[in-house]
């Protein structure tokens, strides 16, 4: 099922970013943490303690949770909107 | 109305490590608090154990002070995180160079074991500190300790001796007749004990004023900056030569940026505010000392607010002109010393012999 | 943009109050300067869909349509924007600091008005942190301005209007919603019937969404919660629980949103130490304000939901209410005219105010939410502080929240609090049996967003590091 709703704006043009550099492709400009979470990558952090898998929850860049690294800095994902080649990172990354 | 051998009024680190070893002794001990237990500075400090930031002559009660953190498994509680760590103390300019080599000789005369090394020996010890440094200025009696944690550890271990801790307990007046203290709470709260000790940190004239004392306490108000936490960045505890940067990494990953950088707040009212253009003086700063910093976020910054006398240095003794008070407080860098300067307090009203002249009151009466 | 430093009035959030107030204070003549996280107007309500997005005919959502109209009217009254700016401190003297994708930025303002909206009430719950969990605005975000469906079937649970609204648009969408879980019965709905037609629009918005989901049959689960979530792989296994009789049952979705409503962002008036209260039924903590929307500081003025919650087409209303105040504090409208306007405002805000209590009471908080919070959950996501943890430290005599930040850790994270702070405030009122009230608010804290230290620095030289006196040897 196609999970971007096209009834009323067209999206930008296709492109490529990569997670964990692995390829993955959607539109230029949509937002990062929609992107991940309608690809099935939805668990995209560790929390400190327990290292239990976190993801995006408030989509507001209120809670935090959505966080992943681009050029090595944390960014609040559902703040970004996607450009050709981006390199996110994933993971632990309290370590990385 | 309730009554006890020895009122403690003020549950900051002085007041409580006083209370503990009091309590130890076999006092019947209370301790009050306008708010909570080490909520005030004693809570929120950087928690730095440092030599390279002690005034020199207060080194050898750091010193005491750095041995008790070290071991707060064995008298305090093992609910707090100390970590002994190599402190080093940077200097990026001539000028830097030459402030750190007098000011770390004058510190060793005073029993710090801190010798200057090379720029080349301090990277092999932290191979993550600025490649342009002059030279730094070792100590390996340096550390830090989770300060947020120090009310919870002192509120389990007061508790385990049996102090009584009251919390919300304002002040408003002392009355003293020669056995006894009335101690009234803005409640309306009583307590008779026949030893008092004021241990109320920023607020000590304040106390002062209660017994018709007048003595100068300055508020400076400090603002902290910690990190998200981070992958490791570093490893020792770093300061520099004018003493206005401490840094270091916890196990957490968080990096905590302090060095008494001022901010706004004062100690009349329950109100801190950070200033800007000292905020960022104090990232860049501490982002020069450690460049692989700069990729973290800020989480949190707060203030607290610390006491200092007109000549920076303690008051710790008895009152003189009353019978069985004391006070202590205004200990510079008073974190590290604390636990000790409160244990000879308790040692002195316990009667044993104790040299407490340099932080008589009456120097500034 | 070259910014200019020193503005009359910096408005802080450009959502439809924020906008409204900010309109009117320029009209008037007054240099202002209105700051947003995103890339333009809306506010989460009304969020602007990305840049990128082109419309493909005249068909437009009323949401989208309503954030152009604001758009055009900041532009049309000549006010500076400061779009895709977070805003990471205000300290006295009105400086705000802001940072974007490159540096930070200060402004000074004589005036602030506050318009920083809300964030989502979300009581915790077994298994709430997995990952696939979102919240229900977070939902309504992803549809109206985003245009995506979080997963081909979706569950949505919590209580009050937005569940009926994010099941509406995921149908209309083409999405499937398996099942809607409310801790409201339908009883109370039609209670509520009677005070929510005091406001037509959204009422006849209501009908139109519940229409929609009674025409596809979507399973109703009323006094209901969710007692546990778990995550496998694709999928969240969910188990609801009747909050009356306890019964039990389980389903498995692809997406869970969950939410109890909302909650007023303080952020910016505790920061400067401003006084508030506690109302529940305005969502929980929020700045004292006087009818006008003063705060208890001089030239600090709050309004929209962020001062209670009472609604957007409200918002709009108090955003004029406050920007008056301000016109009227700074001797450029009189007092004749001041008490004209806003009488005419108040009496359109009262109706406004009927339909938001009616709301508030759909989405007040069972008890059973919380008590089915168990000891092993966690309360503080940044910090993974559970309510054993929060038990642990009352027991050795924690009596507030501030000291229990400081011993827990909890609140102490990247979100300061905000997703927590609610909850961790019951289980604590509950734990000391006393009224929430009574055991205060976190300390405002900067930064109030988390800031890359590598922005805050800037580019700078060594020599360049402000002087400050050394400490004494």
């Amino acid at each position: 099922m196609n999970l971007r709703v096209s009834n009323y704006f067209k999206r930008s043009k296709k492109i490529k970013i990569f997670v964990n550099n692995e390829s993955l492709e959607a539109y230029e400009g949509e937002c990062l943490a929609l992107v991940l979470y309608i690809n099935n990558i939805k668990n995209l952090r560790l929390s400190p303690k327990n290292k239990d898998g976190r993801g995006m929850f408030c989509l507001m860049g209120s809670c935090q949770e959505c966080v992943v690294l681009i050029d090595e800095m944390k960014v609040t994902s559902c703040n970004v909107f996607i450009k050709e080649g981006m390199n996110i990172k994933i993971g632990d990354l309290d370590e990385l | 109305m309730s009554k006890t051998d020895i009122a403690i009024i003020g549950g900051g680190i002085n007041g409580a490590s006083t209370a503990l070893e009091l309590a130890k002794n076999g006092l019947k001990v209370t301790l009050l608090d306008k708010h909570s237990i080490c909520k005030g500075a004693s809570g929120v400090n950087a928690g730095t154990l440092t030599m390279h930031m002690t005034r020199a002559q207060l080194i050898p009660y750091a010193k005491k002070g750095w041995e008790l953190w070290m071991s707060t498994n064995k008298w305090l509680s093992k609910d707090i995180d100390v970590e002994k760590r190599n402190g080093l103390c940077l200097a990026f300019t001539e000028d830097e160079e030459k402030l750190l080599n007098e000011r770390s000789k004058i510190r060793k005369e005073y029993g710090a074991d801190i010798e200057i090394i090379s720029k080349k020996e301090a990277l092999r010890i932290d191979p993550n500190i600025n490649k342009n440094i002059k030279c730094a200025a070792f100590c390996a009696m340096d550390g830090y300790v989770s300060a947020n944690q120090t009310g919870y550890a002192y509120s389990k271990a007061l508790k385990e001796h049996k102090v009584k801790i009251l919390n919300n307990f304002e002040v408003t007046e002392i009355e003293f007749s020669e056995n006894n203290y009335t101690i009234l709470s803005k409640t309306g709260e009583k307590l008779i004990s026949k030893k008092l000790i004021l241990a109320t940190g920023v607020h000590l004239n304040k106390a002062l004023e209660l017994l018709n004392i007048k003595v100068n306490i300055k508020c400076l108000p400090q603002q902290l900056i910690v990190s998200e936490r981070m992958p490791k960045v570093m490893d020792t505890v770093i300061t520099v030569a004018n003493g206005k940067l401490s840094l270091k990494q916890f196990k957490n990953g968080t990096v905590l940026i302090g060095g008494g950088w001022p901010g706004i707040g004062s100690a009349e009212e329950n109100f801190t505010a950070t200033k800007s253009e000292n905020l960022i003086g104090n990232m860049r700063l501490a982002c020069h000392a450690i460049p692989k910093l700069k990729r973290s976020r800020v989480a949190r910054v707060w203030l607290g607010l610390e006491a200092e006398t007109d000549d920076a240095m303690p008051i710790i003794g008895e009152l003189p002109d009353f019978n069985n008070a004391y006070i202590i407080g205004s200990i510079h860098s008073g974190y590290t010393s604390g636990p000790y300067m409160g244990k000879l307090l308790a040692k002195k009203i316990l009667g044993e012999d104790v040299d407490l002249s340099l932080f008589d009151i009456k120097r500034f009466l | 943009m070259n910014y200019k430093i020193k503005y009359d009035v910096i408005v802080i959030g450009a959502g439809p109050s924020g906008v409204s107030a900010a309109i009117n204070c320029a009209q008037k003549g007054l240099q202002v300067l209105i700051v947003d996280i995103s890339h333009n107007t809306g506010g989460q309500i009304y969020r602007a869909p990305p840049k990128s997005y082109k419309h493909i005919s005249e068909k437009k959502l009323q949401e989208n349509k309503t954030q152009e109209y604001l758009s055009r009217e900041i532009k049309k009254n000549n006010i500076f924007t400061a779009y895709n700016h977070t805003v990471w401190q205000v300290s006295p003297g009105f400086k705000v600091d802001a940072f974007n994708d490159i540096s930070t930025i200060q402004w000074h303002a004589k005036n602030i008005i506050v318009a920083t909206g809300t964030y989502e009430k979300i009581i915790p719950f077994d298994g709430w942190t997995n990952p696939g969990i979102i919240g229900l605005a977070a939902c309504t975000v992803m549809l109206k301005s985003h245009h995506f469906i979080p997963s081909q079937k979706i569950i949505l649970a919590g209580n009050g209007p937005l569940l009926l609204l994010v099941a509406y648009y995921i149908i209309e969408f083409g999405g499937e919603v398996e099942a809607i879980i409310d801790t409201s019965s339908k009883f109370d709905w039609i209670k509520s019937t009677v005070s929510l037609i005091s406001n037509p629009k959204n009422f006849k918005d209501g009908i139109k969404w519940l229409t929609k989901i009674l025409f596809n049959k979507v399973p109703i689960y009323s006094n209901s919660m969710i007692a546990k979530a778990t995550q496998h792989n694709e999928y969240i296994k969910v188990k609801i629980q009747n909050i009356n009789t306890g019964k039990q049952e389980s389903l498995v979705t692809g997406t869970l949103a969950v939410g109890h409503g909302l909650i007023p962002s303080t952020d910016i008036t505790r920061l400067l130490g401003a006084k508030h209260i506690y109302n529940e039924s305005k969502g929980g903590w929020i700045a004292e304000i006087d009818d006008y929307l003063r705060s208890s500081l001089d030239g600090l003025y709050v309004t929209g939901d962020g001062a209670g919650i009472s609604g957007a087409i409200a918002a709009k209303d108090k955003g004029l209410i406050a920007s008056l105040a301000l016109l009227y504090d700074e001797k450029i409208i009189k007092e004749k005219e001041f008490k004209i306007k806003t009488k005419k405002i108040f009496k359109r805000l009262y109706k406004y105010e009927l339909f938001a209590k009616a709301i508030a009471k759909l989405n007040s908080t069972p008890p059973q939410l919380l008590n089915n919070i168990k000891d092993e959950t966690i309360l503080c996501r940044c910090e993974d502080i559970t309510k054993k943890d929060i038990l642990e430290a009352i027991d050795n005599g924690a009596k507030d929240l501030n000291q229990l930040k400081s011993w827990t850790r909890f609140g102490m994270g990247p979100c300061q609090g905000r997703t927590c702070q609610y909850s961790v405030a019951k289980v604590v009122a509950e734990e000391l049996k006393c009224n929430v009230e009574d055991i205060g608010y976190l300390t405002g804290r900067s930064p109030i967003r988390p800031v890359p230290l590598d922005r805050a620095i800037g580019e700078f030289d060594y020599n360049e590091i402000t002087k400050i006196e050394a400490a004494p040897l």
